[in-house]
């Protein structure tokens, strides 16, 4: 049988894909049983810092959510950093700080306000003022639900762990683009939960990643230059060999970009910001780190290349049909009324091994995104953004990367970028 | 890497190699399924041409009603469709595919000097096309010629198509060749003329269906 290099690409990657699917639902479903979160021998105090740069339209909401946190009150502090906004969230933040007090719950309650320096150097400050055994930070643009630091904290009853992840959500998606990341991030909770089973998480999300404050005290704060000072944290809490963990059903919603620039913004933040720092911890791609360093940081690698590689050979296989068809249709003189008539025989179906590869990577997707929803207790149905998501988001997603590669090989430069909402 | 997951590595490797080698089966079992498919149906074209040539040769004296089945014709047309696809599925290179090619292409010289013979003989008027191409990649303009021709089919189905590729290693088909002096693909001999390169659809019926004013003069 004669193979073609673009056969070559296709085979490849859907063999790696179904190896990686089948080991996750392997280990997935060995470990189920541990799905269950372990009940806290200790309910340490809980230190929430929530940096904001011109959000007065969410923070009221964000702050709100922590108030009803089904925690005990007086084991609760929450500490807003204002990072020099210029609208009115610094007074929103006083406000809430009065009515806090007013309403004597035993929460403390706290805002500072600086000049703008940027998200690491807030965290960094909130760091200096938390007085809690363990600290996390909530976005002034997520919302928390109650029971999602009840469920995380019972993690820390192993030493090694250094921090927790929650399971994180679109909040409310509008519009096919704010959908297909609700898929996405669908497709992160269970991942999150796998990468949790392999001991091999790589990012912990800015919103409500609780971390254990000695950590900090031990190893400094946030890397505050770093664009993903998120994925840097995780892969320093790996690279000293401590442990994160994963609580699948601590649900944490946040706002999705709604349009495609924001969204791209985002991720050229996001993957160049994985690429620098996964460099700079280049370290961890060794046997010490066993199943991190030996398959889940080279398989992302893997993926993304063959991500990469198969958008340019189809991209180029596109440009060359469309030339064909359109120097046929030239070569007929565009009578295509003869080709009107369909004639369908099944011989001229194509029934080759990467068709079934097709079906059983459609099936395996479904799968998954049920497991995620089932697990992270999410009601509603899929539909049609989960069909959108399978047909082009792995495009689009190869596109980020072709992006954040092309940025990182001539040193463009990327900061946060402002969310439009 | 730990131990425990050591056997879940192995265990996804194997199954992964189990899907994919029980794919790669069934994708071979079709394709021979169709293989067959094909051979059959050239059986059964064999049989008929047969057939049409005895028929033609015990009615000695007035033949000529029976000799053009255009539903043979059509079907051959439609083995050639068949056998493209099945080359695009297994390679050019594939010796099943070869083997059948060349089997068809002798299917389509019996049955082009089938009705040659009616048309010499029987006052018949046939439209015959004989087309040589090439897939070995040195054809650029062959896509395109196909495509024109397979326009041409479906538009008048009582043309008769003959496809030819010149990478056949057979003796007959390079008799025919060296008659129409083939020298590079794509060439068209529509009703024994010989036209060398891409012709267009509006060419190929000019040819076909006579001429519009001016266009006769360089007629050879």
């Amino acid at each position: 049988m004669a193979i073609t290099l673009g056969e070559l690409l296709l085979y490849s990657t859907s063999y790696f894909g179904l190896f990686t699917a089948t080991l996750f639902f392997l280990m997935f479903f060995e470990k189920k049983q541990k799905l269950q979160n372990p009940l806290p021998n200790d309910i340490g105090k809980v230190t929430i810092a929530v940096p904001a740069y011109n959000e007065e339209k969410t923070i009221k909401k964000t702050l709100l959510s922590l108030l009803r946190l089904d925690y005990p009150k007086n084991k609760l502090e929450i500490i807003v950093v204002d990072d020099g906004s210029t609208d009115k969230t610094y007074l929103i933040a006083k406000q809430m700080e009065k009515d806090v007090r007013a309403a004597r719950t035993g929460i403390a309650f706290k805002v500072i306000t600086k000049e703008n320096t940027g998200k690491g150097d807030s965290l960094n400050a909130a760091l200096a003022h938390a007085t809690g055994s363990f600290f996390g930070a909530l976005d002034a643009d997520s919302m928390v639900e109650p029971d999602a630091l009840q469920k995380i904290i019972g993690y820390f009853n192993d030493a090694r762990v250094m921090a927790v992840t929650p399971s994180l959500k679109i909040y409310q998606p509008k519009g096919m683009l704010q959908r297909i990341q609700s898929i996405e991030y669908l497709l992160g909770i269970y991942l999150r939960k796998v990468f949790a089973y392999f001991d091999a998480i790589h990012v912990t999300p800015g919103p409500f990643t609780i971390y254990r404050k000695q950590f900090f005290d031990k190893y400094g704060g946030y890397d505050a230059g770093n664009i993903t000072e998120d994925i840097e944290i995780a892969l320093r809490i790996q690279s000293n060999q401590y442990r994160i963990e994963n609580a699948i059903d601590a649900v944490v919603w946040t706002i999705g970009p709604a349009t495609m620039a924001a969204l791209n913004t985002q991720r050229r933040r996001w993957y160049l910001g994985f690429l620098n720092n996964v460099i700079t911890y280049r370290r961890l791609f060794s046997k010490k780190h066993h199943d991190l360093g030996l398959f889940i940081l080279p398989g992302a690698f893997i993926s993304v290349g063959l991500a990469v590689l198969l958008l340019l050979y189809l991209a180029i296989k596109m440009i060359q049909d469309a030339g064909d068809f359109i120097r046929n249709l030239v070569a007929i003189n565009f009578d295509i009324l003869p080709w009107l008539k369909l004639k369908i025989d099944l011989f001229f179906f194509n029934m080759n091994p990467l068709f079934f590869l097709a079906i059983i990577g459609l099936a395996t997707g479904i799968v998954i995104i049920h497991l995620a929803k089932k697990y992270s207790r999410e009601a509603g149905t899929i539909k049609t953004a989960y069909l959108m998501y399978l047909v082009v988001y792995w495009a689009i997603f190869a596109y980020w990367w072709l992006i954040a590669g092309y940025c990182k090989a001539c040193g463009k430069q990327v900061r946060w970028g402002k969310q439009i909402r | 890497m730990a131990s425990s997951n050591l056997s879940k590595y192995i265990a996804a490797f194997s199954i992964t190699t189990l899907i994919f080698i029980v794919g790669i089966l069934i994708g071979n079992a079709i394709s021979s399924a169709k293989m067959e498919a094909i051979d059959a149906l050239q059986q059964d074209i064999t049989v008929r041409t047969i057939g049409s040539e005895m028929q033609y040769l015990l009615l000695a004296e007035h033949p000529c009603q029976d000799i053009h089945s255009s539903e043979l014709s059509q079907e051959l047309f439609e083995i050639g469709s068949k056998l493209a696809h099945m080359e695009q599925t297994l390679g050019s290179q594939d010796e099943n595919v070869i083997n059948l090619k060349r089997y068809y292409s002798l299917l389509e010289i019996r049955h082009w000097l089938l009705l040659k013979k009616a048309q010499q003989e029987c006052n018949a008027t046939y439209s015959l096309i004989l087309y040589f191409y090439s897939n070995r990649g040195d054809c650029d303009a062959c896509k395109q010629q196909g495509y024109v021709l397979n326009t041409i089919h479906r538009k008048y189905p009582d043309v008769n198509i003959y496809s030819f590729d010149v990478n056949i290693p057979d003796t007959v088909l390079a008799t025919i060749k060296q008659i129409y002096n083939i020298t590079a693909p794509p060439t068209i001999v529509v009703n024994g003329k010989k036209m060398e390169g891409l012709v267009n659809k509006d060419e190929v019926e000019q040819e076909l269906f006579g001429v519009e004013e001016g266009e006769k003069e360089n007629d050879d």
